[in-house]
């Protein structure tokens, strides 16, 4: 305890009481699945910021340095994840009696423009869905101007719905669909070893060697005060990301309550979003009308948040703040906006789509990975005009 | 002073879902799930169309 700064260990109580007060809340208003969720979300927004995981950094940093340690923690992590998952897709959950879903969704025009911009705009705002979560939720306020322009952007995104899913598409391709558990697993772990090699092979050309247990150390390792290393992050995530299909019925997901949460909003201020296509189909429509505390999305989202606030003052940095000149703030709109509106036109951001999506088998992934990571080379390069 | 206005803002948010919550009610759990019931057909993947059964074009 002797680390601990003073100053935030009121702000260390407040995430603990607000955490006991709304899962006491969500046992007594919605069942024990919503408490999991929540519970699941705390453990996530621990691990992002322990294990500084994120994806922003990691592919910038590759892209200009090839360094690739960030990148080799991602494979791990989506590895492990799909043996999990195709193991349980389609089967009955361990929480529940019923059968679990993937995160599927089409191989589309839209997928290809929506990870692109997704991809460059991650690097102006500075952190992707998850990322932009839980560094907003430590109190970063560049991050927190990131967020408010996602939620628009989402927003935006949703009213503009029709008129993407109206382009060419080759529909859902599940490969759990068209192969069996062990020869999905076999083929997708085949690709990750190959990306692996790639990526090595990329950062030892470029910087001689190579050490491939750098993503297993962490400075001053301290599992409560974190940092954690990379290595455990992935692994938890992955783990974590298992619990949350088997509790919520469908993998991890952030930005659809992004969208629902700006929906929400314009609500309140006179907008009729219940009109828009988007906010008519079933799933949409339901969450709209219902309580926002429903949305499983939004639950684990607030889990996330209040656990980012719980690590960041258990790591005592509650208080570190950056300022946030003009150029940062229209890095933080710009960035945030489009991120926004490019997680709705792909089906998801790194979480939804990228690492559930793969996880569950589905090739618009490997499709927002690819174009997303093509988006963030592009993002690099206008970063420098930020920052 | 910016991390009690941050922690305030943050109380403010739960307080509006609570809010919205009352308002609103639940008339559909998606996570309730009574014993004995396949609920895969009515189980949402919220990525984007907002449900796997919306994924079909």
């Amino acid at each position: 305890m002797e680390n601990f700064r003073k100053s935030e260990i009121p702000y260390l109580l407040v995430g603990i009481f607000l955490s006991i007060f709304l899962l006491n809340f969500l046992y007594q208003e919605l069942g024990l699945r919503h408490v999991l969720v929540f519970s699941i979300g705390l453990a996530l927004g621990i691990t992002l910021y322990h294990a500084s995981f994120g994806f922003t950094g990691g592919w910038r940093d590759f892209i200009e340095n090839n360094k690739s340690n960030s990148l080799r923690a991602q494979i791990v992590m989506l590895a492990f994840a799909i043996v999990l998952f195709s193991l349980s897709i389609g089967n009955k959950s361990l929480i529940y009696d019923g059968n679990m879903v993937g995160a599927i969704a089409p191989v589309s025009l839209s997928v290809i423009v929506g990870s692109f911009i997704f991809g460059f705009a991650m690097q102006l705002g500075g952190g992707c869905g998850s990322g932009t979560l839980f560094t907003a939720a430590s109190g970063n306020i560049k991050m927190f101007i990131t967020l408010i322009f996602f939620i628009i952007g989402s927003l935006v995104g949703t009213y503009h719905f029709s008129f993407w899913s109206s382009l060419p598409s080759l529909g859902a391709i599940s490969l759990l669909d068209k192969f069996n558990s062990y020869e999905n697993i076999g083929m997708q772990l085949s690709f990750l070893v190959l990306l692996y090699i790639f990526f090595s092979y990329l950062e030892s050309k470029r910087n001689t060697q190579i050490n491939h247990l750098d993503i297993f150390k962490a400075s001053n390792f301290n599992l409560i005060k974190g940092p954690w290393p990379l290595f455990l992050g992935a692994i938890l995530l992955a783990i974590l990301n298992f619990f949350m299909l088997h509790a919520a019925g469908h993998p991890w997901s952030v930005t659809f309550a992004f969208g629902l949460w700006g929906a929400k909003i314009a609500n309140i201020i006179g907008i009729n979003v219940a009109q828009w296509d988007f906010w008519q189909l079933s799933y949409p429509s339901t969450a709209l009308e219902n309580s926002v505390l429903a949305d499983p999305t939004t639950v684990s989202n607030l889990g996330i948040i209040l656990g980012a606030l719980i690590a960041v003052n258990l790591a005592g940095k509650f208080s570190n703040k950056s300022n946030v000149n003009s150029k940062l703030f229209f890095a933080a709109v710009i960035g945030g906006f489009l991120m926004g509106y490019g997680a709705r036109l792909a089906f998801g951001c790194n979480v939804g789509a990228l690492f559930s999506g793969i996880a569950s088998g589905s090739v618009h992934g490997w499709v927002w990975f690819l174009f997303a990571f093509i988006g963030s080379i592009y993002g690099v390069k206008a970063r420098k005009y930020f920052y | 002073m910016k991390n009690i206005l941050y922690c305030l803002f943050l109380i403010l948010i739960i307080v509006l879902a609570l809010m919205d919550h009352d308002n609103r009610g639940v008339a559909y759990n998606p996570l309730f799930h009574k014993s004995g019931d396949d609920n895969s057909s009515n189980i949402s993947m919220p990525c984007g169309l907002g449900g796997s059964h919306n994924h079909k074009h």
